[in-house]
């Protein structure tokens, strides 16, 4: 097939004003959400926006008979590259399949296409006193597709656990063509957990084009406390005692001086400007517990040295102070051109160690760092401050920013919390996986992907699992198979 | 003596590492290129009987010498057990620190972390806690063809490659031997209370649990207790004193009546593995099946099961109207196994709901599936089973793979 008939053929199946090719319509999805020099951008052959199941397994179909790699896409809001086309191919951009299909209120389930926006799902529900847990960041943008590919988390995964604790089943579209349902092993007894090994596989392994997800009841009562300390090192403490301590917040955010520095003066949360840091700690449920789980978070507070400590309980007061943390990422234009957010994870003790240490390399490569960050989960965001223009300064933040990947290994911790690999951190891989722990990973995806035509050049090392790779993987196993010899 | 359905295994090896559980898997492959062969993984063997029966067993791989906790920090909620640790000794150490693991899986005694992850067991807590899944952070593991790997990590979110030690869970030992897993736990619930209410009918009592889950409760465990005289619905809540309190008297707004029994503490905790134990494990003479449904389908499959043919005989039924897991025990001789699938075809029809022969006496299994027609996903549980095991040595015959 040469590109012409692919084009026709892909025309043929969503309409000519679905299939965009043109080099000005590409430009858009050559890039996601990471920043361009920690990830590649790539442009597709052409990207096709279907309306169905059937449709997208029409696409496919056409992809594997033309050999083209196919990526889906949902609203390219990711942060490590997993929706760029990196070997150019078919996108599949699931946004006009759009559709609540079914609301359960018995079940608590929505069924949902995978162009669904998170936010505008809990939306969708709230007049049923339910709500989707998840809630990442650009939870006005993303979609639940790119959720269950990313299993994406939120400052209120803490209690409420990531997008993998709220996918109960998914129809899949498979590199062949083929559709599947994966709910049947909820209970135990319905043969693989399929579900629980395509949430966060980052589209390598299927198409997602139905997602049933579980909706979690909306609190009856809701509290917010913010306490304000001198240093990081006493918030980090802090964080530790409340999590030993048996209370477990909605959320538990840190937000740092430079942070504060950014957001306080533009957004008025109520942050004092002279704090080391703040702790955000929202605690949910019946209101004597939101009350009772209250009193000793703020004993563990003011025990811990807090100079202020300030509880919010109306819904305005509580978006005010929340209002710092959320427009954190925003208010940093006012400090510098360019920003550059890692996603690191750490045992929660190793918090005040790793905050040291990411100063430490703030001041060795000269680099602004603000840390606003899941503080109750050990998920860090150090927030690298710079300008792409001046010379070298890029080059200076890939360097420090393998530096802070390197403490974080180092104490224990690990690549990403909810921002995934992509291609912004698959060189790391080998730091935290040997060599069979990825083949073990690696065997998933061949039988998925065999053909390894699923975006491509995602979360395995360069060279790992291209075509080739996987071909001549095959290639020495019918022979070893013929010689007799065991395949290790 | 390990038997398993009544089949003494050729050969019995203990497991004293992974790289021990390598080399005898590499070995088994060598000897499965010129004959099939069947290797057992087993832990407290607590679900030995949940299986087709199989003629032979070559290798059963004995897990309880892979025992204890490898590291565990307290501050970080953290810890690494080993497979064949019993649950029980796991939630004695935990007890120590004021944690615990939120799983109550039946017969922690002998239960281990291992086969409570291979078998998804959970026990009725699974309602509000989860499974082991929900606490699993990462796990190492030998695959059947003796590569030797592990997944996740020691932190509590991680996005970082496929989630591979979730997948092993309810994998039930046909993919690899699972050798040790990374759990989160959680403080011990300062309070701890059980109210059980009777109602006439099993509508009645999901209805009064729908009404009681409306109005705001958020109960660890809900079950019916179904037998011919009453429908008992059980409600455990467990949290702060206060919480414990008001999601009481919430309760006995909703359904504007007082419950017959009030079970505090060790009390409530006591009665749940009592009602857990005695649903988890065959008795002679009776077959158990267990059905998963959506929720909403509940009232409706339970009377599916009374028209089923085996009606007169059902003694008892456990439903759980918030999982939508119902369990039916009758006597033996009051069905034929092909009877039995013909009368559950309606069930079968269900693309989403499972119906399996969960224990019987193996001689009532000998000819059957247990495990029900497989899903349409069955062609990808198949390939990933290739990748993993290749000779298809791993529980060869007994699981749906």
């Amino acid at each position: 097939m040469d590109s012409d008939q692919v084009l026709r053929a892909l025309q043929h199946i969503v309409g000519t004003d679905y299939v965009r090719a043109r080099p000005v319509d590409l430009l858009v999805y050559e890039y996601d959400g990471s920043v361009d020099g920690a990830v590649d951008t790539a442009r597709p052959f052409a990207v096709v926006l279907p309306r169905s199941a059937d449709e997208v397994a029409a696409v496919v179909k056409v992809a594997y008979d033309a050999g083209l790699p196919v990526v889906a896409r949902g609203a390219g809001t990711g942060l490590s590259g997993g929706a760029v086309a990196q070997q150019g191919g078919i996108i599949i951009a699931l946004t006009r399949m759009d559709r609540i299909l079914e609301v359960n209120t018995v079940d608590r389930t929505a069924l949902v296409e995978p162009g669904v926006i998170n936010l505008e799902l809990s939306e969708a529900v709230q007049h049923l006193g339910l709500f989707f847990a998840p809630d990442p960041s650009s939870q006005k943008a993303c979609t639940v597709g790119g959720n269950v590919a990313e299993n994406a988390g939120g400052p209120h995964c803490l209690k409420y656990g990531v997008t993998t604790n709220h996918i109960l089943g998914l129809e899949l579209v498979l590199p062949d063509g083929t559709v599947i349902w994966t709910d049947r092993a909820r209970d135990g007894y319905g043969g693989l957990d399929l579900t629980s090994i395509v949430v966060g596989s980052e589209g390598m392994l299927g198409i997602v084009t139905k997602v049933l997800v579980k909706l979690t009841p909306i609190p009856a009562s809701t509290g917010v406390y913010l306490a304000a300390f001198p240093t990081m090192d006493a918030a980090a403490d802090v964080v530790t005692a409340i999590i030993s301590h048996g209370t477990l917040p909605a959320a538990l955010e840190m937000v740092d001086n430079l942070t504060i520095q950014a957001v306080e003066p533009v957004y008025h949360a109520g942050y004092p400007m002279d704090a080391g840091a703040v702790l955000l700690i929202e605690l949910d449920g019946q209101e004597s517990e939101v009350m009772e789980t209250g009193l000793s978070v703020e004993e563990l507070c003011q025990h811990g040295g807090a100079s202020l400590v300030r509880s919010a309980t109306d819904a305005g007061e509580r978006a005010r102070l929340w209002k710092g943390r959320k427009m954190a990422l925003a208010a940093m234009g006012r400090l510098a051109p360019n920003y550059y957010l890692h996603d690191t994870v750490v045992p929660r003790t190793m918090l005040t160690k790793t905050l040291a240490d990411v100063n430490r390399i703030s001041d060795e490569f000269r680099l602004p760092i603000a840390n606003v960050f899941h503080a109750g989960d050990g998920n860090l965001h150090p927030l690298m401050l710079f300008d792409r223009r001046a010379p070298g300064e890029m080059d200076r933040v890939l360097e420090a920013s393998h530096a802070i990947i390197e403490t974080c290994i180092g104490l224990g911790g690990t690549l990403s919390g909810e921002h995934g690999i992509g291609t912004e951190k698959r060189k790391y891989m080998p730091k935290v996986y040997s060599q069979d722990d990825l083949k073990a990973m690696a065997g998933v995806k061949r039988a998925f992907d065999p053909g390894g035509r699923f975006n491509p050049e995602k979360v395995f090392p360069k060279g790992y699992l291209c075509g080739d790779v996987l071909a001549l993987a095959t290639q020495f196993e019918a022979h070893a198979a013929l010689h007799g010899i065991h395949p290790m | 003596m390990v038997d398993i359905d009544g089949v003494v295994p050729d050969r019995i090896e203990r497991a004293t590492s992974a790289a021990g559980i390598a080399e005898l898997l590499v070995a088994c492959a060598a000897s499965a290129e010129h004959a099939p062969l069947t290797v057992v993984p087993i832990g407290g063997g607590t679900a030995c009987g949940i299986a087709n029966v199989v003629d032979r067993v070559d290798v059963a791989v004995d897990m309880s010498g892979l025992r204890g906790i490898e590291r565990y920090n307290p501050a970080d909620l953290t810890l690494t057990a080993h497979a064949g640790t019993t649950l029980e000794e796991l939630q004695g150490e935990l007890a120590l620190h004021g944690q615990e693991l939120p799983v109550e899986a039946p017969f922690a005694h002998r239960a281990t972390i291992g086969g409570l992850m291979a078998t998804a067991f959970a026990g009725p807590r699974r309602y509000g806690s989860g499974t082991l899944k929900d606490a699993l952070i990462g796990a190492s593991f030998v695959r059947g063809d003796g590569l030797v790997a592990k997944a996740g990590g020691m932190v509590v979110k991680n996005v970082s490659g496929f989630e591979l030690s979730r997948f092993l869970h309810g994998s039930w030992g046909t993919l690899a031997i699972i050798t040790s897993a990374n759990l989160k736990v959680t403080p011990i619930p300062k309070a701890d209370r059980t109210l059980s209410i009777p109602f006439g009918t099993t509508d009645q009592a999901c209805d009064a649990f729908r009404q009681v889950v409306d109005g705001g409760l958020r109960p660890s465990a809900a079950e019916i207790e179904v037998s011919p005289l009453e429908s008992m619905l059980h409600v455990r809540v467990l949290g702060t004193r206060s919480g414990v309190e008001s999601q009481t008297s919430t309760l006995e707004r909703a359904l504007a009546r007082l419950p017959q029994y009030r079970r505090d503490g060790d009390e409530s905790k006591a009665f749940w593995r009592g009602l857990g134990e005695s649903w988890a494990a065959g008795t002679d003479g009776t077959v158990q099946i267990v059905v998963g449904v959506r929720p909403r389908e509940v009232p409706e499959v339970v009377a599916g099961i009374a028209g089923s043919g085996a009606r007169p005989d059902i003694e008892t039924l456990l439903v759980s109207p918030g999982t939508g897991t119902i369990r039916a025990r009758f006597p033996v001789e009051s069905i034929a196994p092909t009877e039995f699938w013909a009368a559950m075809s309606s069930l079968r029809a269900r693309d989403s709901g499972t119906a399996l022969v969960e224990f019987a006496p193996a001689s009532w299994r000998r000819n059957l599936d247990v495990w029900g027609p497989p899903p349409t996903s069955i062609t990808m549980m198949r390939a990933v089973k290739r990748e993993f095991d290749p000779h298809g040595m791993l529980n060869r015959g007994r699981m749906m793979i």
